[in-house]
């Protein structure tokens, strides 16, 4: 066993709220990862266009990777982004991790079958660990697709990925977040249906602006948030949304007349700031890209 | 056009409820006799007239909220049927609802219950009163029209057959927990229905309240609810069978932890959403029935047609399903381990050997 796998083996064991919730994420993708392939395929999210290829391209333009870049994919499920990625731009080198034992394993399988083994590193590995697993400032950009929302303590793991990005590296999150409606119970129904969406899928779906403001008090400089910018009409059908909440039994879609939707899909970019020199403070405004 | 009556919303909700009544009913008033023809026929009336008057109150009902329905986009399985084919319903359920009273035993105050009830009917849903629309005054309708009116019917049926069935301070306090049923009920049919009431420009009481006031009633209904049927349970019904009230609470756990009412968190401190709203529901649409039931197959097993008959009007299909596959889950445990410790005792451990009876016996007469 690697001193990696150790280190996470220790963390799982501590008796906290964040590494047993964890490892109920893992234990819930070592038995469902199998469901999960059969309704989605090797991209295991549930914003996506009927055409996977056209979606990854987007995400990978939006999230701006691009050569020589040493990125990390947080929560990779069984890396389908991170080989599409890997195999759009030459010298792109990814480290991919999961808390899921089986989807380390069926990766590393699909990626050897890909001849992709030497270019995305898989690991066995609680993201709530980055920075003890990796050295400080190690990627130019780290990515959550879906995954970020998995964490029992997203200030935590946000302050991990912190640490491990270089001075001016990007953090890149599509997930989903909690709608928000004026009308007082229609946000109880939201409510509550992000409460039944947490506990089929072991999630803790953000509020947008508590994300935010934790993100901001890491330390992160907030690029922009939006919604995916995709032709609605290549916007997957619920078909497959429903496919699976057959399986959790949650809240299938039934009808349109009654249907409140719980959630927002957001990609949000953030920058950690490069260090000013004393000589260069004055040069601080908005954009510091800019006035450096 | 038999799904214009929206059998589903009544077979399994209320009408269990009042035959579970029935069975109470039955069950002080039989003792431990077998039952005759007379009960048999009382049974039968009460379920063609049940039937009758569940099915009347919803097809005048939907009737009369199909403009309603249309302008909210909530479906009316109604306005799908012509005018001949829903008069000719309004009659069926008519003569369902009456015929069965030629033979069941009635006085004035019976005639003067029947009356009420088709009133409230009326008064609920028809315009020119149409309360439907107000605040307050249907909450109050419909729990009488769902519960009190009919049981108390049922009640006084009963009564002209056996005799005084319950004390006055019995029935004030069996009158008064249905009351409060029927208003939580309708107040949880409302929250349900908020959204295409809105639509339809009409504003119910939840809407009225707000979703704070909203959520103190319901909780306030359920703390009341719980303790009347505590009470009722307890000094009323199995005083003298504390067992039976065993079973029905054990049943009642294990039926609430089946819906996840224990399991699901309590979101912003409101249950108008929760299961928990429900908590009650399953003890008097299903268990109470089921249970009186019991008490009475204890006494006769001449009961058991009634047993299957409810199990197959009453009970969802589903849930018989679940139990006898639980049943067989639980039997094959108990058989199993029964041959286990049979062989155990003349020295051969399966478990170990990891060998089935049939398996360790085969082999015996094969070496042989």
């Amino acid at each position: 066993m690697d001193q990696k796998s150790d280190l996470t083996k220790k963390h799982l064991n501590a008796n906290t709220r964040s590494s047993k919730h964890a490892r109920a994420v893992g234990d819930f993708y070592n038995l469902r990862t199998n469901d999960f392939i059969e309704v989605y395929g090797e991209v295991i999210q549930a914003f996506r266009t009927n055409d996977i290829a056209e979606w990854l391209s987007y995400t990978l333009h939006s999230m701006g990777l691009a050569a020589h870049m040493n990125v990390l994919d947080a929560g990779c499920g069984i890396c389908g982004p991170a080989r599409f990625y890997a195999q759009q731009i030459q010298d792109l080198q990814i480290t991919a991790c999961s808390i899921s034992e089986v989807q380390v394993e069926q990766a590393k399988e699909l990626n050897a079958a890909a001849g992709l083994t030497e270019r995305i590193k898989v690991q066995h590995l609680d993201y709530h660990l980055l920075s003890t697993a990796f050295p400080a400032a190690s990627f130019d950009l780290v990515y959550f697709l879906e995954s970020f929302g998995h964490s029992a303590n997203q200030a935590q793991l946000l302050k991990e990925v912190y640490e491990v990005l270089r001075e001016g590296g990007t953090l890149y999150i599509k997930d989903l977040f909690k709608a928000q409606d004026p009308d007082e119970w229609k946000q109880q129904r939201i409510d509550e249906l992000c409460e039944d969406i947490n506990q089929a899928y072991h999630y803790h779906i953000p509020a947008l602006e508590v994300f935010l403001e934790a993100a901001r008090k890491c330390g992160f400089r907030l690029e922009w948030v939006r919604i995916p910018q995709v032709n609605i009409e290549t916007f997957e059908h619920l078909k497959i949304s429903n496919d699976f909440q057959e399986l959790f039994e949650v809240g299938k879609i039934e009808t349109w007349s009654d249907y409140v939707f719980p959630i927002d899909f957001y990609e949000v970019k953030l920058i950690k700031p490069k260090s000013l020199s004393p000589a260069d403070l004055h040069k601080y405004f908005m954009n510091q890209d800019a006035a450096v | 056009m038999v799904k214009a009556l929206r059998m589903k919303d009544w077979r399994f909700s209320f009408i269990p409820v009042i035959f579970g009544l029935l069975y109470l009913f039955i069950y002080i008033g039989q003792g431990s006799s077998h039952p005759g023809i007379d009960i048999v026929l009382l049974l039968i009336g009460s379920l063609f007239t049940c039937f009758g008057f569940a099915s009347f109150g919803y097809l005048l009902n939907e009737w009369a909220d199909i403009s309603d329905d249309a302008k909210a986009g909530k479906q009316n399985k109604l306005a799908y049927l012509s005018l001949l084919q829903r008069i000719g319903l309004l009659f069926l359920t008519l003569a369902l609802l009456a015929l069965p009273w030629l033979f069941l035993p009635k006085d004035t105050k019976s005639f003067i219950l029947i009356l009420i009830e088709i009133s409230l009917f009326v008064v609920y849903s028809l315009p020119p009163i149409r309360v439907k629309n107000w605040l307050l005054i249907p909450n109050v309708i419909d729990a009488l029209y769902a519960y009190v009116v009919p049981i108390y019917l049922a009640y006084h049926t009963f009564a002209l057959h056996y005799g005084e069935l319950l004390g006055a301070q019995q029935r004030l306090l069996l009158f008064f927990l249905l009351f409060v049923l029927g208003f939580r009920n309708i107040l949880i049919h409302q929250i349900n229905d908020l959204h295409f009431d809105r639509r339809s420009n009409k504003r119910t009481l939840p809407d009225f309240l707000g979703l704070q006031t909203s959520n103190q009633v319901l909780v306030a209904f359920l703390f009341t609810e719980g303790a009347v049927l505590l009470y009722f349970l307890v000094k009323v019904l199995f005083l003298g069978i504390w067992p039976f009230l065993l079973l029905l609470i054990l049943c009642w756990i294990w039926l609430s932890r089946r819906n996840s009412i224990f399991k699901k968190p309590i979101v912003n401190q409101k249950i108008v959403y929760h299961p928990i709203r429900h908590l009650y529901d399953p003890l008097y649409q299903l268990l109470f029935p089921l249970l009186l039931l019991i008490l009475l197959l204890q006494a006769s097993l001449y009961w058991l047609p009634l047993l299957l008959l409810h199990l197959i009007l009453f009970v969802p299909f589903s849930f018989v399903q679940h139990l006898v596959n639980k049943c067989r889950i639980y039997l094959s445990i108990l058989v199993n381990y029964a041959i286990w410790l049979s062989f155990l005792m003349i020295g051969v451990d399966l478990k170990k050997r990891q060998q089935s009876a049939l398996g360790f016996l085969g082999s015996i007469f094969q070496r042989k």
